[in-house]
């Protein structure tokens, strides 16, 4: 046993050192970038995690030092503390106090605490802790608890009816049980929950941490709420993220007291997502009924039958009705817009822990956490973000002496940003470590089958053989990201919610992973196009460019695949009438346009259209359940003249013409 | 009472748990190993599994996780150990379906108050 402790206490004291460390560059960075709330959460974490581990082996001296200081990182991650000069410099003395305590303690010493007693008291006294006023808000005889359990509450063992119980313990219990969002019958999945709870409780000196640690294990499935509900409670300063009733002064009654909840119930309201997501539709609908009133219109306006007179009239108002109706989708949107917050938080903490189970130094350089995206994508995308993060520092990133013989800074470098750009969110995942290695790649795909090795490949369709099925898992398994899933899996988790993914890598300098992602996967944002006097749409996420060809018939009788010299670059160009068989005989576009589409593996590629028509938002339907998987085809939607009309997956149009062309080897070696 | 498994490679561990249940009248069975887990919950009902986080073989998340994938034990209680207070730990845990979860060190009491939020 005693063996076993000190081989804890080794990896905690090791541990400790590398925490002290990163805190001391989180404070740093907080210094450059004061208003940078994910600095302060992560010191705070650093700490809170510091006291819980110390505790674990009854290093005291630490924990109180600790608690101190995470006192006082509490009010400046609450706001209520501004973060100066003096506060930086008491937190760097304060990590240097830890980490002589730590020192003294891994030599076996009795830590001198006299150095810690004299910050811990600088601390309180910059700490603006009015302890009796937070014990008189924190304790009171009655509290208003609404406690609302989310759909999944049950998945994870938990059961309201232990909790009520408990909670009962604690003083008189009043329950009111709300009901409304209990589906109709045939709608009911027994395994969900559908109930929850407004809660009166009363007691004597009831704390609200009692309260709040009955549902510690809850909290993210479920909405709680905990509002003081003392009548004579009347000085509690009002505290919108706790939703402490706020009470203007000492002669508020009960009654008061009540309204006041209710009006501030009133601005913010829970709504099931499925309302949300049926709105959305509506708003759908009328956008499609508004494009078709629209095309009527102008019919009947090009065959006059609208009096002159009526015209204007006639305009004004379908101008009204699509002006209301962009705003009501827009705003239903921005409701399932959420900034990414929450999971980038999580990053730090996951590459620290990786960095130092691999043995490696890691620089995280995190950008962008605030841009916004939708809801349902968050949950998507943490997993493929979390498995790039680990390839990069397991195959990616170098160990520190490896790094320092080929002359890089010992720590290395990864870069995760998120930002938006033309209406879509792009991530970027970079590290400047080994980059891939094209010859092994080329090696592993020869070996699987997966090419051609008599047929060239260019650099980037090199690359992309990272996405091959099996190619990243093959014979890479290691303790980190072999475990996870492939970049194969990556790939098609970010193509499932419409995005695309690239990479750029060069050996023994590094690799970025780049995503393009639509903001959301309720709307797509289309071009339409016309092809032989059919029309398509293409997703404009797809869309790198589009170039205006001169002269009528520069297209139609081209080969099926030709080149064309665009920026830079000879890319291939396809020829969509002749890929869809469609005929040839219809003469030529008078205005043919080249789309410069994203061919993923292919690189850049160009369509020729016959004529692009307008940009717009549209809700996608599904054809599956209706017609066999078409690979090229991603979707429908219903256009302005009624007209159904399908969205173009442009990457599997390109493979399509390629393969059919039986030209896949050499394509992909442009 | 309940039936109440400990699935810990410390045997030390897994007597503290038992000491302190079992004078609650509950039945203490123990597995050193995830895997050892799943088959005994697969012969023997039970009705709350307490589980260490870092084992050989399968973490405590990766048992959880297995455990949810049978259909009787969909909705059981599972009680994670763990040394580390880390949002990464608790937000995984939950995603495989972690009942909740007590911070070592372990402190018979703090179990004992669990319980009381675990089993009926």
């Amino acid at each position: 046993m005693s063996l076993n402790l000190d081989q804890f206490k080794a990896s905690f004291f090791q541990e400790g050192f590398t925490n002290l460390d990163r805190m001391e560059q989180l404070v740093i960075r907080l210094e450059d970038d004061p208003g940078n709330s994910a600095s302060i959460q992560a010191i705070f974490r650093v700490c809170h995690s510091l006291k819980g581990s110390a505790g674990t082996f009854g290093f005291t001296e630490v924990t109180t030092f600790a608690h101190a200081l995470e006192t006082l990182l509490d009010e400046v991650r609450q706001g209520n503390r501004r973060i100066n000069d003096e506060l930086i410099t008491q937190l760097l003395l304060s990590t240097d106090v830890m980490r002589n305590l730590l020192q003294s303690l891994e030599a076996g010493e009795v830590p001198n605490t006299i150095e810690s007693e004299s910050v811990i008291a600088a601390l309180g006294q910059m700490s603006r802790t009015d302890d009796s006023c937070n014990a008189k808000n924190d304790v009171a005889d009655a509290w208003h608890i609404d406690f609302y359990p989310h759909n999944d509450f049950l998945q994870t063992g938990n059961d309201p009816a232990l909790l009520l119980r408990e909670l009962g313990r604690l003083g008189q219990l009043q329950l009111t049980l709300q009901v409304s969002e209990i589906p109709a019958w045939e709608g009911i999945n027994p395994e969900l929950s559908w109930l929850a709870w407004t809660i009166e409780l009363q007691g004597k000196s009831i704390k609200k941490e009692a309260i709040t640690e009955i549902f510690e294990w809850v909290d993210t499935e479920c909405d709680l709420e905990v509002v003081n509900a003392n009548p004579s409670e009347s000085h509690s300063p009002i505290d919108l993220h706790e939703g402490e009733v706020n009470l203007a002064n000492g002669d508020a009654t009960a009654t008061t007291s009540a309204t006041s909840t209710a009006a501030k119930k009133q601005r913010m309201m829970r709504v099931n997502a499925e309302k949300i997501d049926l709105l959305l539709d509506y708003s759908g609908e009328i956008n499609i009924a508004k494009d078709m009133l629209n095309t009527l219109f102008l019919d009947l306006k090009l065959n006059k039958v609208i009096p002159p007179h009526e015209l204007r009239r006639f305009e004004d108002r379908l101008d009204m009705l699509h002006e209301s109706s962009r705003g009501l989708q827009n705003e239903v949107m921005s409701v399932r817009m959420q900034p990414m917050t929450l999971m980038f938080d999580q990053f730090p903490r996951i590459v620290r822990d990786l960095s130092r189970k691999v043995k490696k130094r890691v620089n995280l350089k995190i950008s962008g956490a605030t841009t916004v995206i939708d809801k349902d994508m968050i949950d998507l995308l943490m997993d493929p973000l979390v498995q790039l993060i680990r390839n990069a520092l397991d195959h990616g990133l170098e160990i520190p002496e490896v790094r320092k013989s080929r002359g890089k800074p010992e720590e290395g470098l990864l870069r995760i940003a998120a930002y938006q750009e033309h209406g879509f969110v792009h991530f970027e995942i970079e590290d400047d470590g080994n980059g891939l290695s094209k010859r092994k790649l080329l090696e592993k795909a020869t070996r699987m089958g997966l090419i051609n090795p008599d047929a060239p490949l260019n650099d980037r369709a090199i690359d992309h053989l990272i996405f091959a099925q099996g190619l990243s898992t093959a014979d890479e398994l290691t303790q980190i990201s072999g475990r996870g899933v492939g970049m194969d899996i990556v790939k098609d988790r970010i193509e499932e919610i419409g995005g695309f993914i690239d990479i750029k890598s060069k050996e023994g300098k590094g690799t970025t992973f780049h995503i393009r992602l639509p903001m959301s996967m309720s709307l797509l944002e289309g071009q339409v196009v016309n092809i032989a006097k059919q029309t398509y749409i293409i997703p404009l996420i797809a869309m790198l460019e589009s170039v205006a060809l001169e002269g009528g018939q520069y297209h139609h009788n081209r080969p099926l695949i030709s080149e064309y010299q665009w920026r830079n670059e000879k890319i291939k160009i396809l020829n969509l009438r002749k890929a869809f068989h469609l005929s040839q005989l219809l003469g030529s576009s008078p205005r043919p346009v080249l789309l410069i589409v994203d061919g993923k593996e292919y690189g850049p590629m160009g369509i020729i259209v016959d004529d692009l028509l307008e940009q717009k938002s549209i809700i996608v339907k599904s054809l599956q359940r209706n017609f066999i998987d078409i690979p090229w085809v991603s979707g429908s939607a219903i256009l302005g003249n009624g007209e159904v009309t399908l969205i173009l997956d442009c990457a599997n149009v390109i493979r399509n013409a390629f393969k059919s062309l039986q030209l896949h080897n050499e394509g992909a070696g442009i | 009472m309940a039936n109440i498994l400990v699935v810990d490679d410390m045997q030390i561990m897994r007597d503290i748990v038992r000491a302190t249940l079992e004078p609650l009248n509950h039945a203490i069975f123990e597995a050193e190993n995830g895997e050892d887990g799943l088959t005994l919950i697969q012969e023997q009902r039970i009705d709350l599994i307490i589980t260490d986080l870092y084992m050989d073989g399968m973490d405590g998340i990766e048992f959880t996780a297995a455990v949810r994938h049978l259909a009787e034990y969909k909705f059981t209680p599972i009680l994670l150990l763990t040394g580390e207070n880390s949002s990464e730990i608790k937000f995984r845990g939950k995603k495989a379906g972690v009942t909740g979860w007590l911070l070592k060190p372990f402190e018979p009491e703090k179990l004992k108050s669990a319980l009381a939020r675990l089993i009926s």
